[in-house]
This record gives structure tokens, sequence and C-alpha cells, in this order.
């Protein structure tokens, strides 16, 4: 009952603030009146000498003002004597006193950034007050490159962020670490847009971010230590990024339009067998396996290339994104509006992401003490990818390349019969024939009002809410090419959620001469509800129309689902500055989730930060070189509640059809002990400015100890069935590490000027605790076993075979010595090498041309004891090095970011040069170990008569059953991921203001841009940086839509 | 400043009221699903709890049922799938060996916890309802285990998942105590299920027929080359009360394998497959058998097995009926297949599979068939079975069994399939006859497995005179519809296949080794009395 009163009042308060707003909207009037004594005019100009539009002039102490027109000039009354307050964004407030009727200002840029004013969550703080661990992106760093997405412009450009695309489908998934690997289940970090919380993960190959738009954000704040993030509880595990998109100022309304047009292209493709080749590889598989030869295969030098399936699938595509805002206000109310649009081909056929957004932002001071606001977002977006989610880059490996896209007469290309019975379909016809893609409605909506109760007593009251409508839709086409049928089939989804938070909360600030206080306190409810609709069915006749009505009725099969969650929260802060020099930020959290049983449901997080602002004592002053020291000592407990499952200490009737009706059995194992996770986390940091602010250097360093870890257990076979294994607190881990950020202005010099910045990241992960004695985590594909985690060690590290060589010849069976001289045991006989568990020599079992092990535990039998980790996903270091050089109006951006020391699984290799395959073969496979008798005349199978021919074999042979397992999870496939990326290019070029304001135009910039321009990398796969959506499954290679390269030419422009 | 401090007071009041929550609204029970707590609470509720142990338990068994049951029999060959089951290459790493035993302890872990559901939270039924409901748990977890014996010989018993989710690092058990284990859960389920049960669910008779074969499995187990008297004397007891008292009655062979004759008069135990059921609920195998969209009416199908010169050369001659359902062999017309252009005739000359095989979606089978996809049951148990293991029971460890009721059962498999009586059988009649009627039904090597336990030596010459890996493709059929193959056509594996002690049982998932490397210990007694 108390649910839907809190629910209904949210929504009925939401109501109010938006009337009170649309009330008040008319009223958005100028404020400045005339009437005095004096009329005082001048020209505002920057040190460049350009005019400035718009810059605000005010006498002190009243509320009288003007802004500065075209040219910069003013016009304002005042009296001899009085104070004229000169302000404009990014440059220094100036305070001259009229001494005469005329009055010329220069306005120098605000290279000071301590005094920006900083969002940390249930307020704000002077960046010069912080205490915790906090990076901003600023909307001008990120204007140095083209972003589709949000979460694009945070890569490479805060210390400690690890930006990995699990797709580089367009609108495709990402993942973002904070410092490290924080949790078995889910590391993404917090986004709160503008007051408005919003989960990062991303489900499948979408992101959940896809809907922001990226040019609508002002700043990023990265909340990375628990000092920082404890404030959030909760949520705050992974980090939270707190967004403030673009918000209204008093005085002229300004227009700008943002937009560009670009060109996609897929920097790399997979180097398959071309068709003369495939011919070989045919022609020696069927002279091992004694027939199949094809005659058309006979004399493949007769051959040509054949079709590059890749090549096929894969093109330029365009891209385009136009944004228009309006911004302006008066002193009591400011808006601004934005809206954009966004189209972009996906480089893969039949890939396609289109997004439409527009946000209003309004706030207005309806009394002295009442100030209201709303921040209102709409998005709309589709996404189309029949590429990744059905298959078809497997397919375009897999297609034989003797199979033409299309036939003379215009008809889709097929294979022809073959003894295999294994036919593909036409990945071309397949990507441009399936359906697949999802549209979507998100709505965010926030109301606050803020209070002033008392002077220094403000209460803040919020109410926001985030709705998302998602429909999937997907048609699978009837076809039938040659000998490759598929039946249609048809499905459609539909999904809606809405989260509502309420939230409110009082701030007190005391300032006595040397001391200031500032305490806080509130609460928090959130609620979560999602619903899901879908049906699919088959038998379609034509693929005219793919709506599940004209579907075979017979087949039809629908569901639907609902679920919610839900948190509570009551949390506190008190902030304390002693002259500047000491600052104090205590935090206090207590939060109730309901994703744990009553008894584990609450927890509280507090956290302690100190900052010693060293710069401001006294043995400083006479320092002129240093303009800042700040030394910021962390400590803070955060948690994660964040599981899967909202009833996981329960368990859950699964539901499954029988052919006498529904089914039921217990879906889940229980675990009534669930709690939360909780991070303890340690920070000690340096802010340096030195020389005028020319240097910045900031240094982090943590230490993360992580427990109670959240997953769901990797239990062995015999348990993890049809029953889903449990949550569990599955153990603890700590993460250390550092983060170095240096800013500098290298050069400056007239007109010239050369500034860099550098990121640089180091995490260290080990596991420390799992939660029964011996067991071990295991990331498991199809049954199999590809990493595994147990103490004392990093999580997920890749865990298989070493390869020690090829079996060559007879003797590769005995073990040799470093000349490659076999070595013999006290009786004189050679001892044999270490063979596969139950495995002789034989032709169908292990035999010349196989792959030898490394038998680690000298037992003389390779299995699963010889497997030891053979990699590390985690990076040793990660960084990025951005430089900008300006000369004049022309400006120039380089950004490189690198990935140092990861290893990544390739599995394309391992599943795509297994001559077991009839087709799909990576041009390694020209190595396959081909076979030959010593004795012509001798016998096939007797050992000593075979040796491999080919010496720079370096895939096994052709054999049909494989016995020795020669694709095995082995140290084959485990390549270096290192790379160094110029990742982003951008020259542009800012018209001079002079030319500019005969066309009324305050600002045009033009500039082009280069982004993924080359990556320096020894991987052979299709990209390095392999996303996952699992802990234990990071940096497996399986063939994901792979990063475009983008040429982009833009403009900026505003009126 | 008075209007100020109402205005505060208001505003206070409006946040209080909107500020704490109830308690109530954290606890977020599931609305859109059943829990535990509140399901078990009537008689159709236990019959919805027991229905996914016939379905969605089964479900990985699919193509292991196949590389398992039928290929590593040498029922059949094929070199692009599966061919380690028939040539014995297996190793840990198999996809099929993981699915299997993932697989049978999905059964396990299921029929545990459905029990114990039922024991604890099970209200508003009668006792004979729990026990009935129980009954049909412990009959599946029984049959589960007795196939995981006879693929990995010891393996871990448990009846509480609680224990192994906290502890998954439990040791294998002794093989005597698998039977032992895998005997009460049967017995109890013989005792409890009703002798007439709904169509599709497993009657005491079932229960029955399969506890024949467990004892009749056990009687020559590790025996020293006899079978033990007195599980023979309990396999006959068992087999001939099914036999003569169950009412229940062979049914023409052919439709044995049509849809319309899912859970037919001679169907005990099945699995019964959702028709055109989703992914879990499915009989997937369709694909993996069919060997061409001739026979599919079109459905994408890729099978490249072929009958193999061992398997069809047991048949007898005259022994059509029986071949045709099993096997498409040349000149072989079917009425019911790609009925609408009247029929199909096979005039290849290899031996592609036919059992499983059911047409395609527009021929008798409602429109249920598509990729992957095919509404066939799977057999557990049939009639045929029971009455063979009569037979084989009744034979004992005599020479040969020349009259009496085992050999009147044998004798009913055989006049079914048209073929002429005997007067006189042997254990090798056994084999042969067992190998016919199952062929394709994924459990001649079940069966090879016990017949190994009790003959270890004369075994692993039949295994090893096989013809593994052996192919032809110039299988043709006489005037009188006998099977043609002759030996200058036939075509040998580059090394012949070699069956030893070491390869007879499967090895244990790497995976799960790698998990558990208790399993590598000695197999323990198993505690019955808790």
């Amino acid at each position: 009952m108390k649910k839907t009163i809190i629910k209904r009042s949210i929504y009925s308060y939401l109501w109010c603030i938006a009337m009170i707003i649309g009330m008040l909207s008319p009223v958005i009037v100028q404020d400045a009146e005339a009437a005095n004594n004096e009329v005082v005019s001048g020209i505002v100009s920057s040190a460049e000498n350009e005019p400035l539009i718009g810059v605000s002039v005010t006498i002190k102490g009243t509320t009288k003002g003007t802004v500065t027109d075209v040219k910069g000039h003013y016009v304002i009354n005042a009296n001899r004597g009085d104070i004229l307050v000169f302000s404009y964004i990014g440059y220094s407030k100036r305070e001259i006193t009229v001494k005469g009727s005329v009055l010329n200002v220069t306005m120098k840029e605000d290279s000071e950034l301590l005094n920006e004013v900083v969002v940390v969550g249930y307020g704000t703080m002077k960046r010069s007050d912080l205490t915790g661990a906090v990076t901003s992106v600023t909307a001008e760093d990120m204007a140095k490159s083209v972003n589709t997405s949000l979460d694009q412009a945070l890569q490479g450009r805060a210390a400690g962020v690890n930006v990995i695309s699990n797709s580089g489908a367009p609108g495709g998934g990402i993942s973002v670490s904070i410092r490290g690997v924080n949790s078995f289940n889910g590391n993404e970090p917090l986004y709160v847009i503008d007051g408005i919380p919003i989960s990062g993960q991303s489900s499948g190959n979408s992101s959940a971010l896809s809907n922001i738009n990226p040019s609508d954000i002002v700043t990023m704040e990265i909340l990375k230590d628990a000092s920082a993030t404890a404030i959030y509880g909760t949520r705050a595990a992974n980090g939270v990024i707190l967004i403030t998109t673009k918000q209204g100022k008093a005085g002229d309304t300004k227009i700008s339009y943002d937009g560009y047009y670009a060109i996609q292209q897929l920097p790399k493709e997979l180097d398959v067998l071309n068709l003369r080749e495939y011919a070989t590889y045919q022609n020696l598989r069927a002279e091992v396996i004694g027939f199949g030869a094809r005659e058309e295969f006979k004399d493949p030098s007769l051959l040509g290339e054949g079709t590059n399936w890749q090549k096929e699938i894969f093109r330029s595509a365009p891209m385009q994104n136009h944004q228009l805002s309006i911004t302006g206000g008066s002193q009591k109310t400011r808006y601004a509006v934005m809206a954009g649009y966004l189209t972009q081909d996906g480089i893969g056929l039949g890939s396609k992401f289109e997004r439409f957004s527009l946000r209003v932002n309004l706030d207005t001071s309806i009394k002295k003490w009442l100030n209201v606001g709303i921040n209102a977002y709409i998005a709309r977006h589709k996404q189309v990818n029949t590429i990744d989610n059905g298959g078809v880059i497997e397919t375009a490996v897999r297609q034989l390349p003797e199979v033409p896209v299309r036939n003379s007469d215009g008809s889709w290309g097929t294979q022809q019969e073959n003894m295999y019975g294994t036919y593909f379909s036409n990945p071309v016809a397949d990507a441009l024939s399936r359906e697949n893609y999802n549209k979507g409605t998100d709505l965010q909506l926030r109301g606050y009002a803020d209070i002033n109760l008392l002077k220094g007593l403000v209460l803040k009251t919020e109410a926001s809410t985030n709705i998302n409508y998602y429909t999937d839709y997907q048609y699978t086409p009837l076809m039938k090419l040659g000998y490759f049928t598929q039946a249609s089939s048809g499905s459609r989804s539909s999904s809606n959620s809405s989260f509502v938070d309420f939230n409110t909360y009082l701030t007190y600030n005391l300032s006595l001469v040397k001391h200031s206080f500032s305490v806080m306190a509130g609460h928090e409810s959130q609620e979560n509800n999602s619903e899901n609709l879908s049906g699919s069915r088959d038998g379609f006749i034509f693929n005219s129309v793919h709506e599940l009505q004209v579907g075979d009725a017979k087949s039809a099969k629908n569901s639907s689902s609902r679920n919610s969650s839900a948190i509570e929260s009551y949390y506190g802060r008190f902030n304390y500055n002693y002259d500047n020099r000491y600052l104090l930020t205590a935090t206090l959290r207590r939060d109730g989730s309901s994703n744990f049983s009553e008894n584990n449901r609450w927890a509280t997080f507090p956290s302690v930060a100190l900052a010693w602002r060293i710069s401001n004592e006294k043995f400083m002053k006479d320092v002129k070189w240093i303009n800042n020291v700040k030394l910021r000592l962390g400590w803070g407990i955060v948690g994660n509640q964040s599981i899967w499952q909202n009833y996981a200490y329960g368990v859950t009737m699964s539901s499954s059809a029988t052919p006498t009706g529904q089914g039921f059995y217990p879906g889940n194992y229980s675990n009534s002990d669930l709690k939360w996770e909780k991070t303890k986390a340690y920070n000690l940091g340096l802010d340096l400015n030195l020389l005028d602010n020319r240097i910045e250097f900031i240094a982090d360093f943590y230490h993360k100890d992580i427990s109670n870890l959240l997953m769901q257990a990797s239990l062995p076979s015999y348990v993890a069935g049809v029953i889903s294994s449990p949550w569990v607190n599955a153990g603890s881990m700590t993460n250390k590490g550092m983060e170095l950020t240096l800013n500098t202005v290298n050069i400056s010099k007239g007109s010239f000027m050369w500034r860099s910045g550098l990121t640089f990241s180091i995490n260290r992960n080990e596991v420390t605790g799992l939660y029964t004695e011996s067991s071990a985590l295991v990331g498991e594909i199809g049954g199999l076993a590809y990493s595994y985690t147990s103490v004392g060690n990093p999580v997920g590290q890749l865990y298989g075979y070493k390869v020690i060589g090829m079996f060559k010849d007879e003797s590769d069976f005995y073990k040799k010595d470093n000349v490659g001289n076999n070595l013999l045991d006290k009786e004189g006989n050679r001892i044999p090498v270490a063979l596969p568990k139950d495995k002789k020599i034989g032709v169908n079992e292990v035999w010349v041309g196989d792959y030898m092990f490394e038998d680690k535990n000298n037992d003389g039998v390779i299995d699963e004891n010889d497997r030891s980790f053979i990699g590390n996903p985690e990076p040793k270091f990660t960084f990025g090095f951005s430089n900008t050089f300006t000369y004049k109006n022309f400006d120039l951006n380089i950004f490189i970011n690198g990935v140092y020391g990861n290893k990544i699984y390739n599995m394309l290799r391992q599943n795509y040069t297994n001559p077991m395959n009839n087709s799909g073969l990576l041009k390694e496979a020209t190595r396959i170990a081909v076979l030959e008798l010593i004795d012509p005349n001798g016998a096939a199978d007797d050992i000593t008569n075979v040796r491999v021919k080919n010496s720079d074999a370096s895939v096994q042979r052709i054999n049909i059953t494989d016995a020795n397992n020669n694709n095995r999870m082995s140290d084959r496939f485990v390549e270096d991921g290192s790379y160094l990326r110029i990742k982003n290019v951008s020259l542009g070029y800012t018209f001079p203001k002079s030319l500019l304001t005969k066309f009324n135009i305050e600002n045009l910039r033009i500039y082009a841009n280069v982004q993924n321009l080359y990556t320096f990398t020894d991987y052979s796969g299709y990209d390095p940086e392999v996303g996952s959506y699992n802990v234990l499954l990071r940096n497996i290679d399986n063939a994901r839509y792979p990063s475009q390269r983008i040429f982009t030419f833009g403009a900026n422009l505003t009126f | 400043m008075k209007r100020n401090i109402s205005y505060i007071l208001l505003l206070s009041l409006f946040t209080l009221t909107l500020g704490s929550c109830s308690d109530d609204f954290l606890d977020r029970t599931p609305k859109g699903a059943y829990t535990d707590a509140d399901f078990y609470t009537s008689a159709s509720a236990l019959k919805a709890a027991t229905a996914p142990l016939y379905t969605r338990a089964w479900f990985d068994y699919n193509r292991s049922a196949l590389a398992i049951g039928s290929c590593r029999a040498n029922d059949c060959y094929g070199q692009w799938f599966l061919p380690a089951y028939t040539l014995f290459t297996i190793t840990a790493l198999d996809n099929e060996v993981s699915s299997a035993w993932q697989a049978f302890y999905s059964v396990v872990t299921m029929s545990n916890a459905t029990i114990e559901s039922i024991n604890q939270k099970a209200t508003g039924v009668t006792e004979q309802e729990k026990n009935q409901a129980i009954a049909e748990c412990r009959l599946m977890r029984g049959i589960a285990y007795f196939y995981l014996l006879r693929t990995w010989g010891p393996v871990i018993l448990f009846d509480n998942n609680d224990v192994v989710v906290k502890n998954p690092l439990q040791p294998r058990h002794k093989e005597a105590d698998v039977f032992q284990f895998i005997i009460n859960d049967l017995t109890y389920a013989a005792e409890n299920l009703p002798a007439v049960a709904d169509k599709g669910r497993a009657s005491s008779w079932g229960a029955k027929g399969v506890l024949a074969k467990v004892y009749l499995s056990r009687s020559g187990w590790d025996n020293g080359g006899t079978r033990n008297q007195e599980d023979l004397d309990k396999a006959i007891q068992y087999a001939a009360d099914v036999c003569n008292n169950c009412g229940l009655n062979l049914i023409d062979y052919e439709n044995l394998y049509k849809y319309k004759y899912n859970n037919n008069e001679e169907s005990m135990i099945a699995m019964q497959w959702v028709p055109n059921g989703e992914w879990y609920v499915c009989n997937t195998l369709l694909s993996d058998l069919a060997f061409s969209t001739d026979v599919t009416g079109g459905v994408n199908c890729w099978s490249s097995l072929n009958g193999t010169i061992d398997l069809l050369r047991q048949y007898e001659k005259g022994d059509a009926k029986r071949l045709k359902a099993t096997y498409f062999i040349n000149n072989t017309f079917y009425s019911y297949i790609n009925i609408k252009d009247g029929g199909y005739t096979y005039d290849g000359t290899s031996s592609p599979i036919k059992k499983g095989v059911p047409g395609g979606p527009d021929d008798d089978n409602d429109g249920y068939v598509k990729v992957m996809n095919s509404p066939l049951n799977t057999y557990i148990l049939r009639l045929a079975d029971v009455y063979l293991t009569y037979a084989e029971a009744s034979l004992g460890n005599n020479e040969t069994l020349s009259s009496g009721d085992g050999l009147k059962f044998f004798n009913k498999v055989r006049k079914r399939a048209g073929l002429a009586e005997k007067s006189s059988i042997s254990f090798d009649d056994i084999i042969r006859e067992r190998r016919v009627e199952f062929a394709m039904e994924y459990c001649n090597w079940y069966d090879m497995v016990s017949w190994y336990k009790y003959k270890p030596e004369k075994m692993l010459k039949y295994f090893n005179d096989q013809k593994r890996g052996w192919t032809c493709n110039q299988i043709t059929k006489d005037d009188y519809g006998n099977i043609v193959i002759n030996d200058a056509d036939l075509q040998a594996p580059t090394t012949p296949v070699v069956v030893t002690n070491d390869n007879i049982f499967l090895p244990y998932p790497e995976k799960d080794l790698l998990q558990n490397p208790r399993l590598k210990e000695e197999p323990q007694s198993y505690n019955f009395n808790k």
C-alpha cells in the first residue's frame, strides 16, 4: 500500500514542478533596467584583441547589468566609484572601479582551474576543496575527437579508466572499468547524468549508454576512490561517473550548431585461404583421407583468387551527426535546449545506428528562497545489426572461396553438392535479408527544488525517473540457396522498464573566519520495474512481411516476465575546511537492497578523506613557481549489490514446456546467506601545479580490498546442470595500482602553443580468497575450461597446455637433448615423451604431424594436471598521450593510446586453423603438416617410415579423429595483446572573430578528424581490443565486430 | 519570516511523508514466477513438478545419446560426425562426454531438488500423491545413475544437492554402491508408482522393467565370468512380472518410430520432447540423423552417418521390416515420407539413418518437423527390451535356453520382426537380437558394457572384430529384399581400431577434473544410513 503512495507522490511531484516551470517560462526576460547618472561604455576584448561577445557586465552589489554586443561593446549607467564586474565563461572575472565614461577591458583566459566547481554527488564543491580522487573530462577534451557515444569520449582520457568496446558495431556494447577488475560480476561504473543514476551494464551487444548524446555533455567527473564514491554506497563499487550536460547562462541567447560527416572503414581483414590455396588444401585432404578428390581442383594454379567473403560483407560506410543547441536565460531563469540526430551505417553489411535526441534543462528562481529546475531528455534510437547477431562474420570466414556472391543471372551464389553434407548460407544474402534490429525510446526526467530554509541551510528535494521502451525485431528469412535451405522464423519482443528515484537532502554551510563547515544529510529511495513480452512464429510463406500474424499460428510461442528491485538509503557528509589548508571530508551511507534476505539486507558504508594544501602554508608563500600542492589521503568502504537475480536468497520455480502441459522445477540453488560485496579502499594522492600552472601533475596510489565477491558460483557440471548455480560471496581479492596524469604547456610563444597530456595507469590484481578452501573458479565455454582463478593469482588467467613442438619423425617420440640426440636411460633405451592419457602412437591416435605438449608434472602422461597459466588478460600498464598544437587559428590534436603486456586468446585461430574443418581456414593453414613416407614402398602405418615433409609446418596434420586434441586450449593461440594506437588526429581552423561579426556569427570552427588511424600491434586477429561480458572470460577473441577507422569532416557554429 | 517558518513546516512534513519507506519496500518476492514456498500445494502441482524430469532434464543428452549409445556400439559411423566414438579415440576434452555427464547429473539434481521440495514444502496433498511424485523422481534418478554407471563406472552418488553445492569436492563411489543406490531408487519407484500411469509417464511396470535390467547387469558385473544367481532370480522375477502381467503389447515395429505413435502401448518410459518445442525441450537429433532434405520435406539437415557393415550384417535374411525402419537401403519405398509426391524411394547405395527421421512437416507429423527439432520421443525402455531381458536372465549361466517363458518372449520379438521362432538360443543369439532390435535407439553400447563386465575377453574380441571404421558405398538388395554387401566394395580404415580394457569407460570431463581432483581418488563406499 505504502509503495503505491510513494510512486504516486513522485509522479505528482514531478508534475507540479513541470507546471511551475511551464507557468514561468514566458517570463524569461532581460533584467537590465537603466536609471543612473553616468553612461559608461567600452569594448571588452581578449588578450588576442578579439572582441568578446556576451560578456556580462554588472555593477557590484546591485542587480544592474548588461552584456557586450557583437563588437564587444557595452553601455551601462553607473556612478563614479561603482565597481563594474566583468565575467565571461572561460575567462577570469575582472572587477574595475568606474573612473571615467570610457572603460575598455582586456580579459584573460582562465587557466586557473582550481576554483572551478565540481559536481561531487548530492552537491558540488570547489575543485580546490576536493579530498578524493576525481578526474574531469571536459567538453573541450571531448571536442578533440569525434565521439558517437559517451563511452568513446572516455577512452584513454582519464587515468585509471579502461574502456573496451565489446563490439565495434554501431551502438555496440562497451565495457568501462575503473581501477581494474572490481568484481566477479559486472564491472561497469554507475553513471549519474544530471542527477539521474543510470546503470552502465551493457546487455549483449548494445550499450546502455548508446542513447546518450555526447555532444550534450559539458563535463564528466570520474570518481575513482572510495572516499569520493562512498556517498553512492551500494552502487559505487565500480566507481561513479557524474555527467553534467549544458546549462543555460544569463545573457544573450546563443544558438550553436555542431555537425559532421564521416566515412568509416574496416582497418584489417582476416587472412583466409584464397581459392588456389583452398584447392591445394582440399587435394591434400583427399589424399590423406583416401577419397573426395575434386576434378576441378586438379591443378590449383589454373584457378583464380575466388571470392573474398570478408571484402563482400564489409564496406566503407558513411555517418553523420547534427546537433543544434540553444542556451540562454535571464538572471532568474536559465535554459538550454539541445536537439541531435545521428545516423551511422555500420561497416558490416546490414548494420546501422540512428538516434534522435532532445534535451531540455531549465532552472529558475521563483523566490529568493526557492529555486526549481527540470532536466528532461528523450532519445529514440534504432540499431540494426544483422551481421553480429546472425553469425554472418563467421559464415563469411566459413563459406568457400569457390562460391560466387552472385551467379551470372543475378541470383545468389550457392555451393555445389558436397560429400560432407555441409552447406553454408551466402553471407551477403544473409546480411541483407535477415532482419535484426531494435528500437528504443529513453526518457529521463528530473525535477528538483532547492529551498533556502535559513541562511546556509538548503533543502534539496529531487525526483527523477528513467523510462525505457525497447522493441526487438528479428526475422530469419525463408531461403533455399541450392543445397542450403533455411526455414523462416520471426520474433518480436518488447520490454519496458522504469526507474524511479526520490531523493531529499539538507545541506548546511557555515563559515567562521578560518573555519568553514558543510554538513549534508539525506534519504533516497530507488525502485526498478521491468516487464517484457515476447512472441515468435515460424513457417512464413513469403519473406515480404515479417509480422507474426502472417506466420504459422500453430508454431506461435509467447512469453512475458516481470521484475522489480529496490534500494533505500540514508546518507550524510561532513566537510571541514580550515584556512584553506586542511580539508576533511567524511561520509556515511546506509543502504538496504531488495537483493538480499531480511537478515543481510542493510549495510553501512563509511569514508574519511583528508587533504593538506601545502601551497597555502605560510612557508610556501614565497615559492612563486609552485601554484598548488595538495596531498590527499582517503579511506572508505563501498558496496556492490548488483546481481541479475532479484530473489537469489530464495528459490524461483523455472517453467519448462512438456507435452502434457507446463512443468516446473526449482530453478536455482538458493543462498539465504548472500550478502553485500564490500570494497575497502585506500587512496593516496598528490596534486601539483607548477610554473604558473603550466605544469599540472596528479598522482594517485590506491589499494582496494574487495571481500564477499558476488558471483554465480562456478560449480562442477555434476551440480551445475539445469538448476542454475547459486549466487555466492565467492571470495576476496585486491587491486593495487597507480595513476599518473601530467598536463603541460610545453611551448607558449606568441600565437603558437603546444600542450600535452599524459595519463598512465598500472593495476595489479590478486585473488586472496575463495569460498571453499580448495575450489577454483573455471571460465568455461561449451563445457571446456579456458581460464582458471585461484588464490594468490590474478583473476581469470588463461589456463591451458604448453606446446613444446611438433612430432616431425619417429625420433621425436623420445626425449632429446639440446642438440637433438635422443636421451637414453640406464638400460640404454630411449625415453618416450609423454602422450595424452590412454593414447598411443598410431595413425588414429598420436602420430607424426601432431603437436607435443609439455608434461608439466613429469608423470609421463598429458592430462589436466599439465595445464598451467599461459597468459594474463590484464595489461601491465595502459596509457594515453595527447598533444595539442595551436597556431593562430589552427589547432592540431594527436591522441595516442596504448595497452601493454596483456594476453589475448585468439579463438579464431583455434577454430579456423583446425584441419578437421572442411572450410573456413586462415592463411596459416597453408602450413599444414604434410606427411611423407621415407621408403615409398614401406608401410604407411609404420611410425619409423613416416616424417613431416614441410619443415615449416605449423598446423597439425589432417586427421579425422584428432585423438591428440591438437587444438586443445594451449599457448599456441595465446598472443600478445599489446598495442599502440593512433586513436585520433584532428585538425581544426577557427575563423577570426573580426571576420565573423560581419555575419553575426560568434564562433565558427571547421575540422577534419581521423579516428583509429593506425594500430601498432603483433596481434593477428581483427583488433587487439577484445571486450568481454564475463570477468572469467576476458580477452578471449571470438570474432567480434571489429572497430572501424573513421574519417570525419565537421563544423561548429555559434550565433 | 513568519510565513517562511510555516513554509518550512509544510515542506518538512512533505519531505517526511515521502521520506522513509515501509519495510516491505525492499521485499521483492518474484511477481512473475512461482517460488518453491507456494508451489507444491496440489496434486496437479506435483504432476507439473515431475513433468520436466521427462523433458528438460535430459536435454543435453540428445546428441550424446547418439554418440555413446549408438556410434560407440558401432551401429553407425560417419567420418565427419562423432567418429571418435566409433574409433575409440575419445578424450576428456570431448564435447559429448561433458554434455552426457552434465545431462545425467541434471536428472539427478533435478530429482534431488524435487524430492527435497516435496518433502519440505508440499501441503494439501495426500501421502500417496506425495509418494507417487517422489517415486517418479527416484525412478529418473535411478535411470540416470544406471547410464552413468555404464558410461564411467564409479561416479559420485548424492541425494542432497545442498551438500554438494556447498562442498563440490566429493569423491567417487564404488560401483557396487552405485548399483545398490539404483536398486533402492527403482524398488521404491516400483512400489509407489501406479500400475496405470498418465500417458507419457512411467508406471510401476516401467520401474520393474528397468529394475530387471539392473539386476541382470549387476549379476555379471565384475563377477569372474559368471552371473550371480540371486541377481538373476531377481531379474527373472521382475521381468516375468512385467511380461506376464503388465497388459501391454508389442506394436508394429515401423510404427514405433512415427510421431503419431509416441507413447504407444509398447513404450514404457520415454523422454517426452515437446513437438515444435523450444531449445531445451525439443528432440534436436533430426538434423544429425537425416541425410537429405528429400526425407525431411526440405528441412535443413546434415547427417553423414551410415549404418555400419558390422551392424547391417547382423540382420538375418528376411529381417526387412526392422532394416527398413532403421536404415535407408537401396530401393526401399516409404509411403509415409514425402506423401504429397506419393512417397519416397531411397535409391542410393549407402546406408543413411532412418530411425528418428519421421518425414517432413507436411507428412503425418502435424507440421512438427523443423531444423534440429523432431517430434519423436526417445525411448528409455520399451516392452521388447524387457522381453529380451527376461530371455537373457533366463539363459543365465547356461550355454543355451531351449524352453520356458524366457524363450517364449524372445520369440515374440522375432515374430514381430517377421522372423521364424528359435527353438534354442545362446548368449550370442541374444547379443545379435538386441543389436538389431535396438539399432539406432541409443542403448546398444550400454548393454555391451554390461556384457563386457560379465565376459571381458569375449566382448573385447567382439569389439575388435566389429570392423570399426570400415565403409562401403555399394550396399544393395537382392530380389528377396536381403541386403547385399560385397567384401570387394569395402574400404578399411587406415589403421585398425583397438579397443582395450583401458578405453571401455569414458574419461571424466576435463573441466570437472580441474574443479574436483578427487575424481581421481579411489572410489569410496557410500553411506546409505544418512
